[in-house]
């Protein structure tokens, strides 16, 4: 069912079909590993990207040139070695100015992914959607060539060192909205090399499974982001609502002193007899 | 057949009837009542209203029908000798009867805090229980005796009141300068934080009640404000009472509404749950919502002042504390046994949501109609400090000649209003806050002072036995105080560091 399925969607999604058929059995017979480094496998499907400069906003899009995510972000990868004694870190931002590329679908049931990559560092979000909704299923950050890492070589020889988030992320919301969130998201990432990572996000404006316009959706914003924001929006009730109170104050004191004033006239007139 | 037709001639012969039985069991059961409280209205006595320095040098204590001929020795009209003037009638229109006196009472020890007693049970068990009752028992003994610190008995042995306020009595034991300042500071802080604390409830259950809903909780405290400015043209206790009566009612729907929803529950109340042990880290949390549940002392002296008997003050004082006590319990318990180890702190939050609002709004309303009392006791202890025309206080009195307000007092009545409103909504934690500082000043006024003035201004006469008495509700005060301000402290502290609220 999902392979005929996969061959539509890109049927529509690029307008051409049969030159994609045999690039699809092989995405579509390749096991899915999750610490295979997903980074070749978007070349087969990777369109020409071009880096939008203005904001900062990283963007995948397809054959044709439509630009299908939309991503800005500020990333710092906090790396550890795991079962150290020492508190040893090491700090990788992900600079402004990253390449990025990735896949792209409109099929339901479908993943999307995108790379940032910058130097020996690739930072893959892989997003995932049903009917209704898209989530941040999976992050990947890898260090390519990795020869010596924390003074120490890279296990069993080999050169990338992969790590991984460990569960679906919290980040997600309904197809054709974006997800914003000005405050730090934290993902813990985990490796089967005897590292680990705390991936640190800020600034998240994201958005996958756009269709017909490079711009961003309505927002949904993060619970964190959600009080802070409510604040700046709403401070229209309060301030209304005191205006209110302002004006019952003053309308009760000067109809009182009207009330006083016609009341004690009233009264120095009748005893003026 | 016929053996048991002898045994029942037997049996009506020997027993006394039925019907008269009964009446002499009712007859005996109301001598043993007190029965000053049913009685009828015996003749209307005014006591001296205001007791000013002159009178203590004349050292004429009289018992005044009209009050005229003191306040003309004055030479200061104040607004009670203007009720004097106006003759007896115009002054006893505005006293309270002891029933309106009770409202009162019941309305400042029977307050918001009702919702949270079932928690107290959690934490304290039986125990708990045991608080709630020793507890009214010893606040009604500290009222009675605050009261009594405002007679005195005369050369001729009559028993005559010398002082009106709490402020007067610590005049007398504490001299002129400070001592009233200093009773009066802490009335005045503990009436004012009963109100914002109004407020800040009804801001809580307002939002607790729509929380997805546009109005903030700041916004619902501003609209609550509105409402209550009408309370400005508060004139006398008797409306106040009025309010008060109502308040218990909305009490009264709350008791049965909630108890009610728990009978239906009674199948799985957990009669084993309520804990005979006394656990010391948890009772004092328990202990704290108790204390001050029970606090009346601040109106108790204006308000036995206001009553066209005030011979029925004790009378009135015990049965609205026992009815505290009784309702308290009695809540306090069915509550904890409906939801057990699942109790909250407010007890409406275990109810369902539609039942939830529906006791929320009745709540609001509640706390609406609590708020004019210490409002108006707050505003009379500022009349009286400041606003009784020159050259004893600063300002002129609010008052014209027809016991209408000033436009000008009108404003700073609703200026005051205002006041609470805006620390209500400024103050980030006030629940906590109050607690810390109402630890210190609910203690002092409600259990220190009045032992220390009565043992201060009566301890010759006194027997050696309620001598003691009075030292020991001193030293329950101090360890109530010192625990409740330990709590609260460290509840703020923390509340704090998580940073202040939005």
């Amino acid at each position: 069912m999902f392979y005929p399925s996969l061959i539509i969607s890109f049927v529509i999604v690029n307008g051409e079909s049969p030159v994609f058929e045999n690039i699809m059995e092989k995405y579509e017979s390749a096991d899915v590993d999750p610490y295979y480094n997903y980074g070749p496998r978007a070349e087969y499907l990777r369109a020409d990207n071009e880096e939008h400069d203005d904001d900062h906003v990283h963007v995948v899009t397809d054959i044709r040139g439509q630009v299908c995510t939309m991503t800005k972000l500020e990333a710092v990868i906090l790396l550890r070695y795991k079962g150290s004694d020492k508190v040893d870190e090491i700090e990788i931002q992900m600079p402004d100015s990253v390449t990025s590329n990735g896949t792209c679908s409109q099929q339901v049931d479908d993943e999307t992914q995108q790379n940032l990559i910058w130097g020996n560092f690739s930072l893959c979000l892989i997003y995932a959607r049903n009917e209704t909704s898209w989530n941040l299923r999976r992050i990947l950050f890898t260090i390519s060539n990795a020869d010596q890492l924390f003074g120490k070589s890279v296990r069993g020889g080999q050169n990338d060192v992969v790590l991984t988030s460990v569960s679906t992320t919290a980040i997600e919301a309904p197809v054709g909205y974006a997800y914003h969130c000005d405050s730090d998201t934290k993902v813990e990432l985990l490796s089967d090399l005897p590292y680990e990572a705390t991936l640190v996000l800020d600034d998240l404006h994201i958005q996958p499974f756009l269709e017909n316009n490079a711009e961003f959706g309505p927002d949904i914003s993060c619970p964190e982001d959600y009080i802070s924001h409510r604040r700046k929006r709403d401070e229209t009730v309060p301030i209304a609502v005191g205006s209110a109170l302002a004006v019952a104050t003053l309308a009760t004191v000067i109809g009182y002193s009207i009330y006083r004033h016609f009341k004690v006239r009233d009264v120095i007139y009748g005893t003026m007899e | 057949m016929y053996k048991v037709h002898q045994i029942h001639e037997n049996l009506r012969n020997n027993l006394p009837p039925l019907n008269s039985t009964v009446s002499s069991a009712w007859n005996s059961l109301k001598s043993a009542l007190p029965d000053s409280c049913l009685a009828q209205e015996s003749e209307s006595l005014n006591f001296a209203k205001v007791a000013k320095k002159e009178n203590y040098e004349m050292g004429t204590f009289e018992k005044d029908i009209e009050g005229v001929k003191r306040s003309e020795s004055d030479g200061v009209l104040s607004s009670e000798s203007e009720d004097g003037h106006m003759g007896e009638h115009r002054k006893s229109k505005h006293k309270i009867s002891e029933w309106e006196a009770g409202w009162n009472v019941t309305n400042a020890i029977q307050g918001m805090f009702v919702v949270s007693l079932p928690y107290a049970v959690l934490h304290g068990g039986y125990w708990a229980i045991i608080a709630m009752a020793g507890i009214a028992y010893i606040c009604f003994y500290t009222g009675q005796i605050l009261v009594d610190c405002l007679y005195e008995v005369t050369s001729e042995g009559e028993v005559v009141r010398v002082r009106d306020s709490y402020m007067a009595i610590a005049e007398v034991c504490w001299g002129e300068k400070w001592g009233g300042k200093i009773v009066n500071l802490a009335q005045l802080i503990e009436l004012l934080m009963t109100c914002i604390l109004y407020v800040v409830l009804c801001g809580d259950l307002m939002v607790g009640t729509f929380p997805k809903g546009i109005i903030d909780q700041r916004s619902y405290m501003m609209i609550l404000g509105v409402i209550l400015i009408p309370c400005a043209f508060l004139k006398n206790l008797r409306h106040v009472s009025t309010l008060s009566f109502w308040c218990t009612m909305a009490h009264v729907v709350i008791n049965v509404v909630i108890m009610g929803y728990c009978l239906g529950f009674i199948g799985q109340w957990g009669w084993e749950k309520v804990s005979l042990k006394l656990d010391i880290y948890t009772f004092p949390i328990a202990l704290g919502v108790i204390v001050f549940s029970y606090t009346s002392q601040i109106f108790l002296p204006t308000l036995e002042g206001n009553m066209k008997e005030p011979n029925r003050f004790h009378c009135m004082l015990k049965y609205s504390h026992i009815a505290a006590a009784v309702f308290k319990s009695l809540f306090g318990y069915v509550g904890f046994l409906t939801w057990q180890e699942d109790t909250e702190e407010v007890i409406t939050n275990n109810l369902p949501t539609n039942f939830k609002g529906l006791v929320n709004f009745v709540l609001v309303a509640k706390a609406l109609l609590s708020y004019p009392l210490p409002y108006y006791a707050a505003i009379d202890l500022l009349e009286k400090a400041f606003f009784q025309g020159k050259p004893e206080t600063i300002f002129p009195s609010m008052w014209d000649q027809n016991r209408d307000l000033k436009s000008w007092g009108v404003a700073f009545r609703v200026f005051m209003v205002l006041v609470t409103v805006m620390m209500a909504v400024a103050i980030p934690h006030f629940n906590i806050l109050m607690g810390f500082i109402g630890s210190f000043t609910g203690t002092m006024l409600s259990f220190i002072w009045p032992c220390y003035f009565h043992l201060k201004l009566k301890g010759k006469t006194l027997h050696w036995g309620t001598v003691a008495y009075d030292c020991f509700v001193i030293f329950l005060g101090v360890i109530f105080g010192i625990v409740g301000m330990y709590t609260s402290g460290r509840a703020l502290n923390e509340a704090f560091k998580m940073g202040l609220p939005l």
